[in-house]
């Protein structure tokens, strides 16, 4: 009975919708309140593990990683993590001042390390460190205004050090799918994340994302 | 080429803030007399009445007697303004006595006695807001003593208020609030996190014969290799814990403290070069004896009641370990995955333990002579009130 499927569906679609516009409806900026009274180095941790934005972006760098000689894990982790470092403090010295936006360069990276790890893209190292610098740069510099009334010097060891850790839980989760079937697992994710940093940066462009 | 590297590096992660104790925290004593009259003693940390009042007129670095005396009243109205003792009718009056100055942990806190007179009857409650409206972190230390009994809490800016009676507290409380004082003494206590980052920096790595650092191979026993060191740690402090609570041993913070900072350093200094016995689950339950001291001064002033003090100190335990587990869980990783590079066992490992080496040097200065040799302390000083 076609007409029976067609009312039985209808109010399933409606429910899943209206989960989904419920799921993606935006957090408010209320979201790092919580990171008050545990310090700067713990804030800085707790800042980069709950904003799920940069935990993809690190993730996407990981899978994208995983694919390239694993002699370039050190570098890029060490490049990150430097990155991180700088950015929180390039982020209070000048982003805060200037009120630049860092939600299209956010999204762009997520867009990028996301199709380089869908596509399997094998590069020097070069590109590679490249992107992991301006990942972290972008990580570390989007935190800095959730640093407020703790020390920047503490907070961004904190956001570094998390960082350097997502990224190695990250690589090696990544690295023990060495099978057929895991480098496709792999690349499924990074194209989920180059989807996801297509759709923040529409967003973005569009003035509706926040990025940090 | 290496030393410079080593040198520059270990210059620019060489910390920025020499307070290795960030944890804010005063001790209030109530006691109930005999004839219900109620008295009490208000231990807060001149650094912190600093921010608040003010206390270092000649801005030097160090709060005199002078100083504390001058500003009294300023310290005992901002005090009193942030403590309330409330009955049946209304608010009781807390007449300060005369202020003294004792240390706990190495650091100086205005004493501050008073005498609670009520309007009327009824139940006694307590209301502490002290630093909360600036510092969430703040903890309230109290101890209610009514005769033989005794009874511990720790306020906090979601437990300010409480009843003023020295029964008993609830076995879930009890295990609750000093679970998180563990905790937070760890999350605060940047030394002893120290401490075990700079245990934990090796913690994929071996040294077979006392050459180089090598590579552990395989997950698991880096994992087994650094459960050892961090249970060595744990049962040391809480085998010294429970006498230096109870003040069976008592070892002086001006002694302990400066040991803690020069723990760091030789564990530290080891990694460059090998001074201590090869195993670290060995290094850490000697040095964890030390730093169980150093846990123990944040409890003695409390005067812990004998009964339910396992409960209270396997709590307090129990929430120092989480805090090195939540450390653990984000250097481990790292550390495995670098192992195998040869610039991380040749140049960050020494770096890293260079500047740890370097801030616990500083540490250990400080609390010896007083000597605060951190150029960059304005620098973030000024960036954070930007």
């Amino acid at each position: 009975m076609p007409g029976c499927e067609r009312v039985i569906r209808a109010p399933r679609l409606t429910a899943i919708v209206s989960s989904l516009a419920v799921c993606l409806n935006p957090a408010t900026a209320n979201a790092h309140t919580a990171l008050l009274g545990i310090g700067g180095f713990w804030s800085g941790v707790a800042h980069l593990l709950t904003s799920p934005d940069q935990l993809v972006l690190l993730l996407g760098l990981a899978i994208w990683t995983s694919f390239q000689n694993m002699r370039l894990d050190a570098r890029v982790i060490g490049t990150c993590f430097l990155a991180v470092l700088a950015g929180a403090w390039v982020g209070a010295g000048m982003i805060a001042r200037t009120g630049l936006s860092l939600a299209p360069a956010g999204a762009a990276l997520m867009l990028a390390v996301g199709l380089a790890g869908a596509m399997r893209l094998r590069v020097g190292a070069v590109p590679l460190i490249s992107l992991a610098l301006a990942a972290g740069l972008a990580c570390g510099a989007a935190s800095v205004d959730a640093a407020a009334d703790v020390s920047v010097a503490l907070f961004s060891l904190g956001g570094s050090v998390a960082a350097a850790s997502v990224l190695s839980y990250g690589l090696l989760a990544a690295r023990r799918l060495e099978s057929e079937w895991g480098g496709v697992a792999r690349r499924a994710g990074a194209s989920w994340i180059a989807a996801i940093g297509l759709m923040m940066l529409a967003f973005s462009v569009s003035g509706h994302a926040g990025w940090g | 080429m290496p030393r410079v590297l080593i040198l520059l590096l270990a210059l620019l992660t060489a910390g920025t803030e020499v307070d290795a104790h960030l944890a804010s925290d005063s001790y209030l004593r109530i006691e109930i007399g005999k004839t219900g009259a109620v008295s009490g003693q208000w231990d807060i940390a001149l650094r912190d009445l600093d921010v608040v009042v003010g206390l270092d007129v000649d801005q030097d670095g160090d709060i005199t007697w002078g100083e504390l005396r001058a500003k009294t009243r300023e310290v005992e109205a901002y005090a009193f303004s942030h403590l309330a003792v409330v009955d049946g009718v209304g608010s009781c009056r807390l007449t300060p006595t005369s202020i003294m100055v004792d240390h706990h942990a190495g650091a100086a806190y205005a004493v501050l006695p008073f005498s609670v007179a009520c309007p009327g009857g009824g139940r006694l409650r307590l209301r502490y807001r002290l630093l909360f409206d600036i510092d969430p972190s703040h903890r309230g230390l109290l101890t209610i003593t009514a005769g033989e009994q005794v009874r511990s809490e720790v306020l906090m800016p979601d437990h300010a208020e409480i009843p003023i009676d020295a029964g008993p507290i609830r076995l879930t409380d009890q295990v609750s609030q000093f679970l998180r004082f563990g905790f937070d003494h760890i999350l605060f206590g940047y030394d002893h996190l120290l401490f075990i980052a700079v245990l934990l920096v090796t913690a994929a790595l071996r040294r077979p014969g006392g050459a180089g650092w090598v590579p552990i191979e395989g997950l698991g026993r880096v994992l087994v290799e650094t459960i050892k060191t961090l249970s060595a740690f744990t049962l040391a402090h809480a085998i010294v814990l429970t006498p230096a609570v109870l003040g069976l041993v008592n070892a002086p913070a001006r002694f302990v403290e400066p040991a803690v900072a020069l723990t760091i350093m030789l564990a530290a200094l080891d990694n460059i070069h090998p001074i201590l016995p090869r195993l670290r689950w060995q290094v850490a339950f000697l040095f964890g004896l030390i730093h169980g001291l150093s846990f123990a001064s944040a409890l003695g002033p409390m005067r812990l009641p004998a009964l339910g003090m396992t409960l209270t100190l396997a709590s307090f335990n129990l929430g120092v370990e989480a805090g090195q587990i939540a450390l653990a869980l984000l250097l481990v990783p790292i550390v495995f995955v670098l192992r195998h590079d040869a610039a991380y066992r040749r140049i960050v490992t020494p770096a890293a333990s260079l500047s740890a080496a370097l801030l616990a040097g500083m540490w250990l200065l400080n609390r010896l002579f007083g000597l605060d040799l951190l150029p960059l302390q304005p620098l973030a000083v000024a960036v954070v009130s930007r």
